[in-house]
């Protein structure tokens, strides 16, 4: 789930779980979940082993439930790749079983990760099939999060350079997916969440990134990551950010959630008028 | 900068997550359980397994370091 869908942008949290339902999935939700630690540990203030050890407890807990992990955010995704990844050549691997053993806890190295946006777009013909509002040719930008395709690009749907799966996506729904220069730059978040704090830096990329969007005609952007949603989405008024939403909303109100169309306005700063009039 | 992302570390030594605010106004519109922290036992076990891997000790060097 991860810790921004879960305390800060809850209408993600309900949309994938119910979205997934309706597409006749069995998701699994636990409180017992803990952050992934990618954001602390890219910053150089938690280290490998560390990291590992919470990816573990969240495996452990996972495995609980399912042998196939839909991760709602981008640098969870990512975490969960990179430990898995990595851990058999690190030298920790037996410190870090021992940590969590001490607990009861047992890792399960080998679950299968997905973003839940691929999810979606491997059913995307049943989406359509079961979706009760259409796009109406909105013109839709889409942005990819950083930690989605750039740590491993060979695990991301498409080459990195011209992913297109959430483009076909938005086709799917009836939407218009606009093509801008900026698709592959960062929201803006390195700069601000990092140890190399910069706010200049971090609102200067937000800028271009929304102005290329908007220089393409997008009406509405659709991420992948809470994280970028929020940057992109409590962007200063001077930087004219635009409608934003997860995906994992969008599908939730293509397929007629009324309970997110009632809380999502009050789940962002920008108004989403144009999603939410269709 | 150290202090931009002190409060994130802080928050996962005290309850496990970056972010452990919820906005319950929101959670209860949505008939989502108002509370997602992490139950007491679990924050407990996840308390003992993060001082096995040297995460308190890794912060109080880092506060040490950078103050605070």
């Amino acid at each position: 789930m991860g810790c921004l869908a879960r305390a800060k942008y809850p209408t993600m949290e309900y949309s994938a779980v119910e979205t997934l339902k309706l597409l006749g999935f069995k998701p699994a939700v636990s409180r017992e979940e803990v952050c992934c630690g990618g954001l602390l540990h890219l910053s150089g203030l938690m280290d490998f082993k560390a990291l590992a050890s919470f990816t573990g407890w969240n495996s452990w807990i996972a495995s609980q439930h399912a042998q196939t992990v839909a991760a709602l955010c981008d640098t969870c995704y990512c975490t969960y790749l990179h430990v898995f990844k990595e851990l058999k050549g690190s030298g920790v691997k037996e410190e870090v079983e021992k940590a969590l053993a001490k607990v009861g806890a047992k890792p399960a190295w080998n679950l299968k990760v997905f973003h839940v946006a691929e999810i979606y777009y491997k059913v995307r013909e049943k989406i359509s099939r079961l979706k009760k509002r259409d796009l109406k040719g909105l013109r839709v930008a889409v942005h990819h999060g950083c930690h989605y395709f750039k740590p491993y690009p060979e695990e991301a749907l498409g080459k990195p350079e011209s992913i297109r799966f959430l483009e076909e996506l938005v086709e799917t729904l009836g939407g218009q997916p606009v093509e801008y220069a900026e698709k592959n730059l960062c929201c803006g978040a390195c700069y601000a969440a990092s140890t190399f704090y910069d706010k200049d830096a971090s609102l200067e990329t937000t800028r271009v990134k929304l102005a290329s969007m908007r220089e393409a005609g997008a009406e509405v952007i659709i991420v992948t990551c809470p994280g970028c949603l929020s940057t992109l989405d409590e962007a200063p008024a001077r930087l004219h950010p635009l409608p934003v939403v997860h995906v994992s909303e969008l599908v939730g109100l293509m397929l007629g959630l009324d309970r997110l169309v009632e809380a999502l306005p009050e789940a962002r700063k920008v108004s989403l008028k144009p999603l939410l009039n269709l | 900068m150290f202090s931009s992302l002190k409060p994130f570390l802080e928050n996962i030594l005290e309850t496990g997550r970056v972010v452990s605010v919820a906005d319950a106004r929101l959670r209860r519109k949505l008939k989502l359980p108002e509370d997602p922290s992490l139950p007491e036992e679990t924050l407990r076990k996840v308390k003992v397994f993060m001082g096995e891997v040297g995460l308190f000790r890794e912060a109080e060097k880092l506060r040490e370091i950078y103050g605070g």
